[in-house]
């Protein structure tokens, strides 16, 4: 699943960031995760457990110094029960180093919105 | 007109189902020329299928069979028909951002039932999932174990089906484990209060009925016992 098509991409901000666009400072590296990679429509409880294991080993290629970004583009409908059995865990564990795009799907935006209050911690957007 | 095959493989049922709804009177067949063989009119096999709540009322009720077209045996089945559902409801004018909330609810609801009854199902396992764009009506059905007994596991002090779909509509449950019951009800509660969806939804003999334009959220008890979950999405 990770092999050529990997959904992890390992570039310089300098690389991929649109022009005008603010990046991590010029140290700082990122990856980023394309969720759609993981289907379009992302709703069952245990699609997004089974989607956080099958992310577990390119999570572990993540250095510490490094921040991992979410696009959610592609992605059609997000419920809180995928996103909370996948994104949870990963706030949980990177805090502040996980870090979502902005999306303008409504089902995106309801979803992150419960997430926080559910872990009663916001998460990091750009 | 269709042949007995025919209409049985149009609603997804048995020839031996179409037999006895006819002698029954359900859904009657047309006989020609004083004939046995059975024929059906392609209309009225649509108008009979269109009864998505009488279907699902009458499936976790009495057990009574219905058109297998809304059957989803599997939590991978129900997936598969809800992304069919998603793409139609992109292309419905005036659901082009819309569609991704009412698939949002008519997920976490389907989800739901398969979550928490897996391994458990008290008897047929699956739930009916049934939808009309034209009408703009989903519904979703379960003969499962119903929202107190499966938060009871966590809650146990839980004393009626009121409470327990009040708790489930409204709390956070810390600590989930062995219930996965996280966030997914309070969110379907919060869209359909801010967007313009109207939900009925009843377990056991509690009922949430949020309609029109000052929706509350309330739980009341209803005169019915409902076996497993039961909702519909009208928006």
């Amino acid at each position: 699943m990770f092999g050529k098509n990997r959904i992890l991409e390992n570039n310089p901000p300098s690389l991929n960031l649109p022009a005008g666009r603010q990046g991590y400072g010029e140290t700082e590296k990122y990856m980023t995760l394309q969720l759609e990679k993981f289907g379009k429509t992302l709703i069952s409880r245990e699609l997004g457990g089974e989607a956080l294991k099958a992310f577990q080993s390119t999570l572990r290629e993540l250095a510490e110094d490094e921040v991992l970004e979410i696009n959610f583009s592609g992605v059609l409908t997000l419920s809180p029960s995928w996103a909370d059995e996948f994104l949870s865990p990963l706030l949980n564990q990177l805090g502040d180093r996980l870090v979502l795009l902005s999306s303008d799907n409504l089902s995106v935006q309801a979803t992150l919105k419960i997430l926080e209050e559910v872990n009663k911690q916001p998460f990091k957007n750009k | 007109m269709l042949t007995i095959s025919q209409a049985a493989e149009y609603l997804g049922v048995s020839l031996n189902t179409l037999r006895r709804w006819d002698e029954s009177g359900k859904l009657t067949a047309i006989k020609k020329d004083g004939g046995t063989h059975r024929y059906y009119r392609e209309k009225d096999l649509e108008i009979f299928a269109s009864d998505l709540m009488k279907f699902a009322s009458e499936w976790i009720e009495d057990g009574i069979e219905f058109p297998g077209t809304f059957y989803c045996a599997t939590s991978s089945i129900f997936n598969a028909r809800l992304i069919k559902m998603e793409y139609a409801l992109m292309k419905k004018p005036g659901f082009e951002k819309l569609y991704s909330l009412i698939t949002l609810v008519t997920g976490e609801i389907g989800d739901n039932s398969f979550a928490h009854n897996i391994g458990r199902w008290p008897d047929t396992p699956g739930i009916f999932f049934g939808y009309d764009l034209e009408k703009r009506i989903v519904v979703l059905a379960d003969r499962g174990l119903g929202v107190l007994e499966t938060l009871r596991q966590v809650r146990p002090e839980l004393p009626n089906h009121v409470e327990a779909v009040e708790v489930a509509f409204t709390e956070f449950i810390s600590g989930r484990a062995p219930e996965k019951r996280g966030n997914g009800l309070k969110l379907v509660r919060e869209v359909i209060i801010d967007q313009p969806f109207d939900l009925f939804y009843t377990s056991g003999d509690a009922e949430v009925r949020m309609r029109g334009s000052n929706k509350v959220f309330r739980v009341t008890r209803g005169q019915r016992i409902v076996r497993g979950c039961l909702a519909k999405i009208e928006f």
